[in-house]
C-alpha cells in the first residue's frame, strides 16, 4: 500500500510535468501554423479545397431547412409592411417604366452605331449558378461555401455576381465546392471608379458591413449616393458591374455600401468571362501578324 | 468476454461524446442560418464546448482534440489557420483555473467563460491582423463573443445533462 502511494507520489508530479509539456507543444505547433499563414498562405489553400468538398454535402442537407424557417419569418415580418411597400412599388415601376423606353431606344442606338463601326463582339459571358450552403466560420472572414466546384466549372478569380450585383470573386476551389471571399472581407480589393464622376479607386473590406475606398485621385469629387461600378482594371474583374453605393464620406474616409444583402442570399451566379483567350500571345504563325 | 469488448466499445463511444458535439457545433456555426441581426458566431460556440468540458471532463477534451478542431473550423470556414492556437490558449488557461472553478458556483463558472470567451475574440482578432497585414474591424468578433456568453448559461445545462445520461 505504502509502495504504490509512493509510485503515485512519483507519478503525478511527472504525469503534471507530461501535460505542460504536451500543451507547450500543442502550442508551438499552433504559432508555427500562424507564422507559415502569414508568410505563405498557399500553402493551406488545397487542405482547405479538400475540407469545404468534404463538409458542403452536410451543409447543403443543413442548409435547406435553414433558409425554409429564413424564409417563413421573413414573409411574416412583410406581411406588416405590405401597404406601404405596395405603394413604394407601384412608384418604382412607373419610374422604370421611363427608364425601358430610354433603354430601348439606347440599344437600338448601339446596334446602329455598332453596325456602322464594324465593332468586334464582346467576349462569350458563361454562367455558373450555385447555392450557397455555408458562411464563414470566423467572426474575422467574410465569405461563403458554395456547392459547385471544379467539376461544375468553377475557377479561382470567377467574380461572382447576383441580380443586384457584385459580390466578390472566387478564392479557392475544391472538386464540388468552393468559397467565394465576399467584398466586406479585409483581403478583398476591388478596383472600381464613381460612376458620375469616373473617378478610380480601390476598394478594400474591413470585415465590417460596409466597404471602403482608398488611393482616391487628389481632389477626387465624391458625393453621398453615388454608385460605385467595376473599372475592370487588373483583370479580374469586367467593367461595369455594379458594387454599390456611397453612403458616408467622413474627411476622406469613404464607406460604400454594397447593393447585395448577402445575409439573406442563397443563390449566386459566378461569371466566366473567357478572358484568358483574350490573353493568349498573338500567333506569330498567322500571315496576318507575322513579320512583313 | 464479448460482454467486456462491448462494454468497453460502449465506453469509448460514451468518452467521444464531448469531441462529438463541438464537432456538431462546429458545423452548425457553418450553416447560414440567414437570420436578420444574428452576428457571425464565430468560435464562440466551440470556446463554449472546449471551456465546458475541460473543466468539468479534461480527460475527454485532450489538447490534441482542441487543436484538431481548431483547424478544422478555420479548413472548414476559410479562415487562415489562427484558431489551433486560440483554443489552445483557451483549453490552457482553463487547465490552469480549473481548480478553482470545479464545484464553485455556476455564476463563477459563467463569468469564466465571458473573460475566456472575450479574451479569445481579442486574440484572434490580433492574430488575424498579424496574418493578414491590415486591421479587421472588430465588431462581429465582439457581438459573437457576447452571443457567446448570452448562451453558455443554456448550452451548459444541456452539456450537464449529456454529461449525467451519456458519460455516467
Amino acid at each position: 500500500m505504502t509502495r504504490m502511494g509512493a509510485i503515485a507520489a512519483i507519478l503525478h508530479p511527472l504525469r503534471a510535468w507530461g501535460d505542460r509539456i504536451a500543451l507547450f507543444g500543442f502550442v508551438l505547433i499552433a504559432v508555427g501554423l500562424v507564422v507559415v499563414e502569414r508568410s505563405s498562405p498557399e500553402l493551406t489553400s488545397r487542405a482547405r479545397g479538400a475540407a469545404s468538398d468534404l463538409v458542403a454535402p452536410i451543409l447543403n442537407l443543413l442548409s435547406e431547412p435553414a433558409a425554409m424557417t429564413a424564409q417563413a419569418i421573413d414573409s411574416v415580418r412583410e406581411l406588416g409592411r405590405l401597404r406601404e411597400e405596395n405603394a413604394q412599388l407601384r412608384s418604382e415601376v412607373a419610374r422604370l417604366l421611363q427608364w425601358q423606353t430610354v433603354a430601348r431606344r439606347l440599344d437600338a442606338e448601339n446596334q446602329e452605331l455598332r453596325a456602322l463601326e464594324n465593332l468586334a463582339p464582346d467576349p462569350k459571358v458563361k454562367f455558373v449558378s450555385a447555392r450557397v450552403v455555408g458562411g464563414s466560420g470566423g467572426a474575422f472572414v467574410r465569405s461563403v461555401l458554395i456547392a459547385a466546384g471544379m467539376r461544375d466549372g468553377v475557377r479561382k478569380n470567377q467574380p461572382a455576381i447576383t441580380g443586384d450585383g457584385l459580390i466578390g470573386r472566387v478564392t479557392e476551389v475544391g472538386n464540388r465546392s468552393a468559397r467565394v471571399l465576399l467584398l466586406t472581407d479585409i483581403n478583398s480589393r476591388v478596383p472600381i471608379y464613381v460612376e458620375r464622376t469616373r473617378a478610380r479607386a480601390v476598394m478594400t473590406g474591413d470585415n465590417s458591413d460596409q466597404m471602403l475606398l482608398n488611393y482616391l485621385p487628389p481632389g477626387a469629387d465624391v458625393a453621398v449616393g453615388d454608385r460605385i461600378v467595376t473599372s475592370g482594371q487588373g483583370g479580374v474583374f469586367p467593367p461595369g458591374l455594379p458594387v454599390g453605393v456611397v453612403t458616408s464620406n467622413d474627411s476622406g474616409t469613404i464607406r460604400v455600401q454594397p447593393f447585395v444583402n448577402w445575409e439573406m442570399m442563397e443563390y449566386l451566379r459566378l461569371v466566366d468571362y473567357e478572358l484568358s483567350d483574350l490573353l493568349l500571345p498573338l500567333d506569330t504563325t498567322d500571315p496576318r501578324h507575322g513579320p512583313q | 468476454m464479448t460482454d467486456s469488448l462491448w462494454q468497453r466499445l460502449d465506453q469509448a463511444a460514451r468518452n467521444l461524446t464531448p469531441v462529438a458535439l463541438t464537432i456538431l457545433l462546429l458545423i452548425l456555426s457553418l450553416v447560414p442560418w440567414r437570420l436578420p441581426f444574428l452576428p457571425p458566431l464565430g468560435l464562440s460556440l466551440i470556446v463554449i464546448s472546449v471551456y465546458y468540458w475541460t473543466i468539468h471532463r479534461p480527460s475527454l477534451m485532450p489538447l490534441a482534440a482542441v487543436f484538431i478542431i481548431g483547424a478544422l473550423a478555420d479548413l472548414t470556414g476559410g479562415a487562415p489557420l489562427i484558431s489551433p492556437l486560440v483554443l489552445v490558449a483557451v483549453a490552457g488557461v482553463s487547465l490552469s483555473i480549473r481548480r478553482w472553478l470545479v464545484g464553485a458556483s455556476a455564476i463563477i463558472v459563467w463569468g469564466g467563460f465571458v473573460v475566456a470567451v472575450f479574451d479569445a475574440a481579442l486574440f484572434a482578432w490580433l492574430l488575424m491582423w498579424y496574418v493578414s497585414g491590415t486591421m479587421p474591424n472588430l465588431g462581429p468578433g465582439l457581438s459573437g463573443a457576447l452571443l457567446g456568453a448570452a448562451a453558455y448559461p443554456l448550452m451548459a445545462s444541456l452539456f450537464t445533462r449529456v454529461q449525467r445520461v451519456v458519460l455516467r
